[in-house]
């Protein structure tokens, strides 16, 4: 017992494997004591970048801010009451009040339930248990409201941000929202330029082979936040490029004005 | 077309000043960060801003040194801000201070990009920045020399040295303690002893987390 209390230290700085962290995790919500250690290791290592500050570059800042707009903070965990159990189905076997002390396990079970509110499936699933299937409880069926296609890549757990490598002008910033696991993307502009007269922009995946594919054309605006189209599954890229409107091109017809490469496809 | 082929330089300015976060007494400026992390859970965007400028040198900086890579490391850190922003409302002031529990979500994020990038390929163009050999900080360090930034280091030089290299080999490091006992040629098992004995020693030098 004496062995897995001495994982505090180690798992307060994120030093434990997969495994030993699942494990340790499942000790926390047993042992106070360990909790308590393991909040005040945290207040003392996180002392330690005070010796490697480093500003970011600006365009983090712009990212970040463009970013949040499109993200909607999680509500709190509600506080739990005799008859006010959030989550009953999932919660039974835990005692409420450790719920607040398993902070990364459970807020991750949460995020992911409120992500899949949000697409209407993981509901009509809970539903489905309860009362009988739902008319849009089949989860194969992608849901026809693109905003919250584009809330479920935004938070999706594996959700990488991925900068064009071509510059833009100066004052535009466009980045790729990139969830491998769901194979989709969303591309967030803001103070993109007008597509010249009679063009507009086009988007594309690069697939596996290298062969860019059509992934939907881009609305009017400086600031947009777009769902590319179709399925970017092991996708090695993302392009935008000026293509004659209304309809775009069948194959990209410039060169990209800007590409997010997608490395880890 | 003509102005999306214009293309301006890479060189961007620097920050625009006034972001120093050490600029208030620690206990005025942790509770300051806490009020601006909780309007941030409320939606509050301008609030959010400010917590950015007050932390991000801070994250940054410790992404940066666990991540190597700077292009790599201003994703991670992009990414630990959206996460901020979307769990804002799970922060627990009883439980600690705003600035330890941002500088948790961007360790955890920095050391997962480090392990999946190992775990996924070895052929990764940024393994061998990442795998460079321990060329430690002493350049890094010597460029901060706020007053904290002393405080902290003189209070890392009241741990043992195995103690010292254990507690930084896994925070900067991103190593595991199974690591870090190979790395520090000690007994398995013993690393993890170390870091929290570094840890414990740290807390009580500074005076936190009690």
């Amino acid at each position: 017992m004496n062995d897995i209390h001495a994982l505090s230290g180690a798992y307060a700085v994120d030093a434990l494997s997969a495994e030993e962290r699942a494990g340790f995790e499942q000790h926390l919500a047993e042992c106070p004591a360990c909790r308590e250690e393991v909040d005040s290791l945290r207040e003392a290592a996180a002392l330690l970048p005070a010796i490697t500050e480093t500003e970011p570059s600006p365009g983090v800042r712009a990212a970040v801010l463009a970013g949040i707009t499109q993200i909607r903070p999680l509500p709190p965990l509600v506080q739990h009451g005799p008859e006010t159990e959030a989550l009953p189905e999932r919660a039974g076997t835990v005692v409420p009040l450790r719920r607040r002390r398993f902070r990364t396990a459970l807020v991750a079970a949460a995020a992911a339930l409120i992500v899949a509110g949000g697409v209407g499936v993981g509901i009509s699933q809970i539903d489905g248990d309860a009362d009988g299937t739902s008319q849009e409880a089949d989860p194969q069926e992608p849901t026809d409201e693109p905003a919250d296609e584009v809330q479920e890549v935004l938070t999706a757990s594996d959700v990488r941000i991925v900068d064009a490598s071509t510059t833009l002008p100066e004052g535009t910033r466009a980045s790729v929202h990139w969830s491998p696991s769901l194979g989709k993307a969303v591309l967030v502009t803001d103070g993109m330029p007008a597509a010249p007269a009679g063009k507009l922009y086009e988007l594309w995946y690069q697939d596996g082979e290298g062969s860019m594919v059509r992934a939907g054309l881009m609305p009017e605006g400086e600031d947009n936040t777009v769902l590319l189209e179709g399925d970017g599954t092991g996708a090695q890229g993302i392009g935008i490029t000026v293509e004659p409107a209304p309809h775009g091109s069948e194959q990209p017809s410039t060169d990209p004005v800007a590409f997010f490469a997608l490395e880890d496809a | 077309m003509t102005t999306l082929r214009s293309v301006p330089s890479g060189d961007q300015p620097e920050g625009t000043g006034g972001r120093a976060p050490a600029a208030d007494p620690p206990d005025e400026a942790g509770s300051r960060l806490a009020d601006l992390l909780r309007r941030s859970s409320l939606g509050d965007e301008q609030a959010f801003a400010e917590l950015y400028d007050a932390t991000s040198a801070r994250l940054h900086g410790l992404v940066l040194r666990v991540v190597r890579n700077p292009a790599q490391a201003e994703e991670v850190t992009q990414e630990a801000f959206l996460e901020v922003w979307r769990t804002a409302s799970r922060f627990d002031p009883a439980r600690g201070s705003a600035l330890s529990w941002l500088m948790t979500i961007g360790h955890r994020k920095a050391v997962d990009r480090v392990r999946s990038a190992e775990a996924s390929s070895r052929r990764d163009t940024s393994y061998q920045q990442q795998n460079q050999p321990i060329d430690h900080d002493a350049t890094a360090e010597a460029a901060h020399s706020s007053l904290e930034a002393q405080r902290v280091r003189t209070a890392l030089g009241a741990l043992t040295p195995v103690q010292h290299e254990a507690v930084k080999l896994a925070y900067f490091g991103g190593y595991t303690h199974t690591e870090v006992a190979t790395m520090l040629d000690l007994p398995v098992g013993t690393a993890k002893t170390r870091i929290r004995d570094g840890l414990i020693r740290l807390r009580d030098a500074m005076g936190v987390g009690q």
